[in-house]
Parts: structure tokens; sequence; C-alpha cells
């Protein structure tokens, strides 16, 4: 949920949750406190630059949303599951993400989410032009499993500073083993899922 | 290729990144020692393997995902050359040992061949725990049956979606071979786990097999699968005095590559044999 368009906001919940930088980005690095300046890759500002409270107004975590099928491919050795654009695995309603990383990056795409033989694979590639978000973009990655929107909770949360990186100017993937099952992550039948960036 | 490391704090994390001379960036969460600090050499392992993972590995993913599974002609190098062929099991070489199968171990299993991904192929063993007779290798890549778990006394918690039954057509001794995901086999046997990490190369989505007879042993012989680089793999193994699986002049090879394998023997704690399997149609 976006932060409020006007009015007051706050860095905690005094304002209300729907007016709270804190609540809507988390804790960015984790320590437990709260200062407005660990909040600015989210602006798309660098650090240093100036910043208020007002930057905030209409601000969202969500980098993007979007339902996504995952179709099983059982193969001998090397099962997966998930969606994969280029060998025409699965399918996703919306994988355009309009804006992305600092605000240069506008025409990315997501190229791939899925499960690869117990291995979690996240893609992204320009669509045009070349990638230079480098290791940075989100922070989160949710997927709702057997749903189409994103209520309840996550059934799998990863962030990104979890994950290993390898990216160059064609695209970046993000990928963590976690002897991910095949049968829960994404199923060995196709299955309608939920992606949720942020 | 030239990589350049360095490691680095990033919202309290440590990170090992890595560069190529092209510009390719890898970021992994460091490897660290029991104080804390970085395991440099786990952490530059790590590194190359996520490198590598989206490189020339991904290109052996892409070659299998281009094979026509019910048709696969699956070739096993060992020793520098090729020891066995597993075809699957509804093209005309796998319906002859199917024939076979069905004359001779018809008891073992419901059906060779109701799942049409399944693979048989007639090879003499060249290494330990196998006979050095003919056998038949199958394949059923549906999970092992309760059935098949109890007659070879597996008590496995995960287990991966197949496994192979070995045939010796001379003494008519079955093995089985189960296949269990990185996490059981740590929690199984964590120290022959840790011992084969040590060992391997940097590499990419390993699984392990190990093989059970009919009295419920469990083979010395542990098998490791995984992705990795051809280049890094011929290296490791003049490092390390292995074997390399297949003839390095035959450039037919490399493309159709699709999985390496080791042999680690938790008596000797070495790798006894290296293994390359390469994939096509018949």
């Amino acid at each position: 949920m976006a932060i409020v368009a006007s009015g007051t906001i706050s860095l905690g919940t005094a304002a209300g949750t729907n007016r709270s930088i804190k609540g809507e980005f988390g804790d960015p690095n984790g320590d437990g406190t709260f200062t407005l300046d660990e909040y600015q890759s989210f602006l798309g500002q660098s650090s240093g630059d100036e910043i208020s409270f007002s930057d905030f107004y209409g601000a969202s975590a969500s980098v993007h949303t979007t339902a996504f099928v995952s179709v099983y491919q059982a193969s001998q050795y090397t099962p997966s599951s998930g969606f994969l654009e280029s060998g025409g695995q699965g399918s996703m309603t919306d994988n355009t993400i309009a804006s992305y990383g600092s605000g240069n990056q506008t025409t990315i795409k997501i190229t791939q989410l899925r499960n690869y033989a117990g291995t979690l694979i996240f893609g992204l590639e320009p669509s045009s032009g070349t990638y230079d978000a480098g290791n940075s973009g989100w922070t989160t990655l949710n997927v709702y499993y057997g749903q189409t929107d994103a209520s309840g909770s996550a059934d799998l949360s990863i962030s990104r500073g979890s994950m290993s990186y390898n990216g160059n100017s064609s695209g970046a993937t993000w990928s963590i083993n976690g002897s991910y099952a095949t049968g829960t992550v994404f199923g060995e039948s196709n299955t309608n899922n939920f992606l949720e960036l942020l | 290729m030239t990589f350049t490391y360095s490691h680095i704090t990033r919202d309290s994390i440590l990170i090992t990144t890595m560069t190529d001379s092209d510009g390719r960036l890898v970021e992994v969460p460091s490897k660290l020692n029991a104080d804390n600090s970085v395991n440099e050499t786990l952490s530059k392992k790590f590194a190359e393997s996520i490198y590598y993972q989206n490189t020339t590995v991904q290109t052996q993913v892409n070659h299998i995902a281009s094979i026509n599974a019910t048709q696969v002609k699956d070739t096993t190098y060992l020793n520098g050359s090729a020891t066995r062929t597993d075809y699957a099991v509804g093209t005309t070489q796998g319906q002859a040992i199917v024939a076979t199968l069905n004359d001779d171990f018809s008891g073992e299993v419901s059906s060779f061949d109701n799942n049409t991904m399944n693979l048989v192929g007639e090879y003499t063993a060249q290494r330990p725990p196998y006979n050095v007779n003919n056998n038949i290798s199958f394949y059923n890549f549906d999970a092992p049956t309760d059935t098949i778990k109890n007659s070879f006394g597996a008590t496995y918690q995960e287990y991966k979606k197949w496994y192979g039954l070995k045939f010796d057509t001379v003494t008519n001794d079955v093995l089985a071979k189960f296949v269990i995901p990185e996490s059981e086999m740590k929690r199984v046997d964590v120290d022959t786990y840790n011992e084969i990490n040590a060992l391997l190369p940097p590499h990419s989505y390993q699984f392990y097999a190990r093989i059970h007879d009919k009295s419920s042993n469990i083979n010395e012989n542990v098998d490791v699968y995984f992705q990795a680089d051809p280049s890094v793999m011929k290296s490791w193994c003049t490092t390390n005095s292995y074997t390399f699986p297949y003839d390095t002049t035959d450039n037919t090879i490399e493309p159709l590559l699709f999985i390496w394998g080791c042999v680690y023997n938790t008596t000797s704690e070495t790798i006894t044999h290296v293994k390359a399997y390469a994939r096509t149609t018949v």
C-alpha cells in the first residue's frame, strides 16, 4: 500500500499505518533504528542528497506485482518449475517493470522466476539498451502460491541480500540454493502464483 | 578469463565480489570462518560457481532443455572414453533392453517403461561397487515406491524424483541407487558432505546418490552429480591427478555435456573417478 499523497506522514507509525515510512519500506539496513537517509535509495536519491518527508508522498515499496503461471518441466535429472521466458516455460501476466532502479532504467522485463533443480533463480533483462542497475532495484521477493493477488502472507519471501548476484550490461540474475523442493517451489504441475517485488 | 575479487560490507552483510575482464559482476554472501572473518578460498569458489552458473553452465542447462526427453541418448564418459550409453525406453534401442529386463528381471518393478522418460543402458562395469560383468542400468523417473525403499533398506527423508536399479546379468544381483538432494546428504552424513564439497571445483546444482543392496547395506562409494564449466573441470582434474573422463581432442563431446559426476570413496576419503555425461537424441 502506497504512503498517502498528502498530509502528515511519519518515520514510524505515529501518523497511522498508511502514513508511515517505516511501515511501507521496513528496516533497510536491519539495524532496528530508522533515519530518513537510509530510505533514499527507494526514492532514487543518492546518499547525501537533501531529503524531506514530502518526498515520500505516494511512495510505494512495491517495485512490481504480477500474476504468473508456473509450469513444471520434468526432464531427466534436472526438473524445473516456474517461469522462463526464453524457454517458453510458463507465463507472466505483466513481466515489464515500468520504472526500475534509479529511474534511468525504464525498460526492464522479468525473464525468469523459477526453481531449477533446487536453486531459485530470478532474472531481469532490459527490453532494449543496456542493464545498468547492478545489484540493486529491489529488496524482497515475495511469492504467493496458488493466488492471483498478494492477499495474506507470502509463502516464499527472500531478501536480495541473501541471494547471489550475477550481472552485466545484458541483464542480471539472482539465485539462492536452498535445496528448494520442486514439489513445493513452485510445484509439479501447472500452478497460478503471484509475484510481489518490493 | 581474468577475475578480480574484493570483499565488502553492505547493509551489515559481508559480500565477496568478483569481476571478469568483460565487465560481468558477481556478488555473493561471503563464506565465513568460525571467527566470522571472510574465508577467502571458499568465498572465491562460491563466486566462481555463481559466475559459471550464468555462463557455461547455463549453456548446459539450455542444452538439456532442447532435447526431447523421450528420445534421449546419454553417453557416460569415464577414464577417457565412453563407457555406457543410456536410451529412453521408447526408442528402438531402449525397447530392446526393456525386453531383456522383462525376460530376466520382471519382478523388480511393475513396469520398466510406464514412464517414457525412463532410461536403460547396457554396459560392462568399470568401477566399484559394480561387478566387472555385463550389467543393465535402469533409471526410473518416478519417485521410489515404498516397495523399492523397503527392498533395499532406504529410509531417507527426502528423495529426488527418480532412482536407479543396476542389474548384474551374470549373478542376477540387483543394486539400487537412491538419489537425494544436497540437503538430505548433509543430513544423513554431514562429514562426507563436507569432505566432498571441500574437494569439488566450483559447480552448481549438486545432488547425490547412494547405492544400496538387498541386504540394506549402503556402499562406501557415494556419487555426487553437478554442473560445471568444462575448462574448470579439466584444470581441476590436472591439478588433482584425476583421470579426465573423455578424450579432449574430440570436439564433438563438449557441446553435448549436461552433467558431471564424481565417485567419492568414504573409506579412503578420496575422489576415485570423474564422470561426464553427454546428451543427444537417437
